[in-house]
């Protein structure tokens, strides 16, 4: 990754966000985008943003189950077990 | 015999974690849980459903294995409550249509009634049934699924919102604080729904594992037959998609 060196800008720290929430960085790499967003509140906003984004998507909740398949089901599970 | 009261709701709830208690719950549990299913059923004509009672029971997966081998069909509809439409969800992601998906679960259940016995317990039983899952829906889907999906190239986010020097163009609004409105926590999630339908499946597959399911990343790599670098990249993109649209959808546009 071309980050040696110089200072991040704003469009490569975005493409860290996930890498850096997955602690997936290198201590170098970390260093930089933390020290990128220390003086970029944009980017904070960003990673923020991510942050919730990602809150969001965990309380999808499943659809619900059809109580036809339901009941097909634990009729499977005893006609299997009966055997 | 008639009162007014409706139905109980029992829930159940898996337990997922290392600090579900150690002693032992289940026996009370699966007692309770027949017994409120037995209420449900006498009271199944009404037609008020709202709750007047609300169980939460939470089960330990140890507990589970152990009554599922039992044959104790309590145990498995537990199982089939927790976890059936997070399958279709994920069979969805792989296979082409809804009622695809809905088969390659009907014969996920099938391998996991006649394979509970071999199950090992090295993984989890969430992992195992998933495996499983994933297993069927790419041999249905098809030779050219089971390639690992390949990496876009390029960055996730827009070109647009950045200028030549690679700043924002525009000011990033922080949103506002959701955690108080459940409101609105709720329609956000609704649309983060919609908008997973739409992505390319490899990035469909990568956000319901990691983000919806809360699988770890070596967890996800594993089950897709993925690299870690992979893994990310699509991840990436798929949050980058989402986060997008929710903040199309806060600013009410």
């Amino acid at each position: 990754m071309a980050l040696l060196g110089k200072d991040l800008v704003c469009q490569q720290a975005v493409e860290l966000v996930t890498a850096y929430l997955d602690d997936a960085l290198s201590w170098r790499q970390r260093r930089r985008f933390e020290a990128h967003l220390r003086g970029c509140p944009n980017c904070s906003a960003y990673l923020e943003q991510m942050r919730a984004t990602i809150a969001s998507t965990g309380r999808i909740d499943p659809d619900s189950l059809d109580p036809e398949i339901r009941d097909e089901l634990i009729k499977l599970f005893r006609r299997q077990h009966r055997r | 015999m008639f009162s007014p009261l409706p139905a109980p709701r029992v829930t159940t709830f898996l337990a997922q974690t290392f600090f579900a208690p150690r002693y032992d719950f289940f026996r009370p549990a699966l007692r309770l849980l027949r017994l409120a299913s037995r209420l449900v059923r006498n009271e199944g004509d009404r037609k008020d459903t709202r709750p007047c009672l609300t169980l939460q029971i939470v089960i330990r997966e140890d507990d589970l294995l152990v009554a599922l081998r039992a044959g104790d069909d309590t145990a498995f509809a537990t199982l089939v409550d927790t976890y059936h439409a997070r399958l279709v969800r994920l069979a969805r992601s792989i296979v082409t249509s809804r009622e695809v998906a809905e088969e390659v679960v009907q014969e996920t259940w099938l391998a996991v009634v006649r394979g509970i016995d071999r199950f090992e317990g090295r993984s989890s039983l969430r992992t195992w049934l998933f495996h499983i899952c994933v297993n069927r829906a790419r041999s249905t889907a098809g030779k050219e699924s089971r390639t690992s999906p390949v990496d876009p190239q390029g960055p996730a986010a827009d070109a647009g919102w950045f200028n030549r020097d690679g700043s924002w163009t525009s000011t990033v609004e922080p949103w506002p604080e959701l955690v108080d409105d459940r409101i609105m926590a709720a329609t956000l999630a609704d649309h983060a729904k919609h908008v997973i339908e739409e992505l390319p499946p490899p990035q469909r597959q990568v956000v319901i594992l990691r983000d919806v399911e809360g699988l770890t990343s070596s967890e996800v790599c594993n089950l897709l037959s993925i690299t870690e670098a992979n893994q990310r990249v699509l991840l990436h993109r798929g949050r980058t998609r989402i986060r997008s649209a929710l903040s199309c959808q806060l600013r009410g546009g």
